[in-house]
């Protein structure tokens, strides 16, 4: 038996808005794919052969000999996968659809997959494999429980490897160090497609993915915010993995941390030289999910935004540069948004920033609130990528929105033309 | 301070009006964090901050995202050190 996986393809800034490579004098970071299917792959059983097809460089060769296909996919990938699922099954391939989108809208994928997989693959994977065997695949797999993290196997990230090329070759690969989070932030599908517990990956799976990433020459990021939770084992596991980092004597092999400002305002200065002193020079910073953030944009509370300029001063202080990416569109922001956006940025002398249109995601208490106020105005899915107005916003029009995001890009790079002289990883931005 | 239940809620409740710039008097078990107080969530991330460097615990999360009240703080870090014990 043969199973293929599939990585659906998705529009970033700069695809849906190509004006903007004329305006940003960065190079694109065109990255990855997310973790699932690598990890997938590795819970895959021996019996089973297995290969991987990344949707967005190469075609997913719908008329390959494989006798299942699993396809994943997040909001902005869903309509590309369930035209692949479709286009395989047409050719009498069974096909199976997991991952985040999958997870929170099941009813939505279902037309289109022998099987949907809700919440973790790991801990239905090798069952629904064995049903698959004995002609006895179920329409729905749902994971009963949390998968145990030290039950993990070091994620397949060959596969991805495998896939580089001259026009897709990432510095970075994504290192997981939890799942789950038990907060309950308006914009985040976590707790709905990882559960509600937040838990703690073993150091040893953590220094296993960055030293297998270090044997291919590639940096790791570690995007978990929950990292820096005061206090938690999350932080614990966090420091202890600086330990470990900074005890070895070699080069850092961490490109950046991401990181929200109240996370940053709440993180003690020694922590945030423990993570100088382990080799981390980037913070990828979320503004606008966060009460802190999302008053300060506003331009109407003044302590608010004198806290975001100190949480990016406070990065310049401890040697981390704060790469930080400003949500616009929340309940409110009026049409003043933008240009108290650019202020706290010149205020705060941030060099590099991204720009992202808030978007309701199935999964998050935002999707249930605009729907209860039947305020989405479409779903299209390969709209719901952070490039596009597919809500109607509190304070404007969704155009005007639209029109403001694309002045944010504008209007910050316009005075950062000098970028394009920098080295590769000081020019280089996500769009 | 910190050795006896009384210490350390008389040091938590010292610690909430550190955070937000109150006397200590002022401060009282009955009265709810975010409501009456108005520890909004950084104040609340500070919170759980020095708690956990003065306990030297680590802190069950899920739990401290519950707590409505000046009494329900000083509940948790007993409940907190017990289960440390």
């Amino acid at each position: 038996m043969k199973v293929r996986f599939v990585y659906a393809s998705f529009q970033r800034h700069a695809e849906a808005h190509p004006e903007l490579r004329e305006h940003v004098p960065c190079d694109e970071y065109f990255g990855p794919p997310s973790l699932g299917i690598a990890y997938l792959a590795a819970s895959t059983p021996p019996r089973w052969a297995l290969d991987f097809r990344d949707d967005r460089v190469e075609d997913p060769g719908f008329d390959d000999d494989v006798d299942l296909v699993a396809i994943s996919c997040f909001t902005p990938s869903a309509e590309r996968a369930m035209e692949i699922a479709d286009a395989f099954r047409a050719r009498g391939k069974a096909v199976v659809m997991g991952g985040i989108f999958p997870s929170v809208m099941p009813e939505v994928v279902a037309p289109h997959a022998d099987a949907v997989v809700v919440g973790e693959g790991e801990g239905v994977w090798p069952a629904l494999l064995e049903d698959f065997e004995r002609g006895e695949l179920r329409p729905r797999y749902r994971a009963s429980s949390d998968v145990d993290p030290a039950s993990l196997p070091l994620p397949r990230v060959d596969l991805y490897l495998d896939k580089e090329g001259d026009a897709y070759h990432p510095d970075d690969y994504p290192v997981q160090l939890s799942r789950g989070c038990m907060l309950r932030c308006h914009a985040c599908a976590i707790p709905a497609s990882l559960g509600k517990r937040l838990r703690v990956l073993p150091l040893e799976h953590a220094m296993g993915q960055i030293e297998q990433l270090e044997a291919h020459g590639k940096l790791a990021s570690l995007t978990e915010d929950t990292s820096f939770f005061p206090a938690s084992g999350a932080q614990r596991g966090l420091l202890d993995l600086l330990d470990a980092l900074a005890e070895r004597d070699r080069e850092a092999s961490v490109s950046y941390v991401g990181i929200s400002m109240p996370m940053i305002l709440a993180t003690p200065g020694r922590i945030l030289d423990r993570l100088h002193a382990a080799g981390i020079r980037m913070f990828y910073v979320v503004g606008g999910f966060d009460p802190i953030t999302r008053a300060a944009f506003t331009g109407r509370d003044e302590k608010q935004r004198g806290r975001a300029i100190d949480a990016i001063r406070k990065c310049h202080d401890h040697g981390i540069d704060p790469y930080t990416s400003f949500l616009v569109g929340n309940e409110d922001d009026d049409e003043g948004v933008f240009d108290h956006m650019l202020e706290v940025a010149d205020a705060a002398k941030l060099q590099k920033a991204e720009f992202a249109i808030f978007t309701p995601y199935p999964g998050t208490p935002a999707w249930a609130q605009l729907l209860g106020e039947e305020r989405i105005l479409h779903r299209r899915w390969s709209k719901y990528n952070d490039a596009n107005v597919v809500f109607q916003p509190k304070q404007m029009s969704p155009d005007r929105l639209l029109q403001g995001y694309l002045y944010l890009w504008r209007e910050f790079y316009r005075s950062r033309r000098h970028l394009a002289q920098r080295g590769h990883r000081e020019a280089t931005i996500q769009f | 301070m910190l050795e006896t239940p009384d210490g350390r809620r008389s040091r938590t409740i010292e610690l909430i009006a550190e955070i937000l710039e109150v006397q200590v008097d002022t401060v009282r078990p009955p009265q709810r964090l975010r409501e009456d107080l108005g520890l909004d969530s950084l104040q609340s991330l500070e919170l759980l901050s020095l708690l956990g460097e003065e306990l030297r615990l680590e802190l069950p999360m899920e739990e401290a995202l519950e707590l409505e009240t000046v009494e329900d703080a000083c509940a948790f870090v007993e409940r907190t050190v017990a289960a440390n014990a």
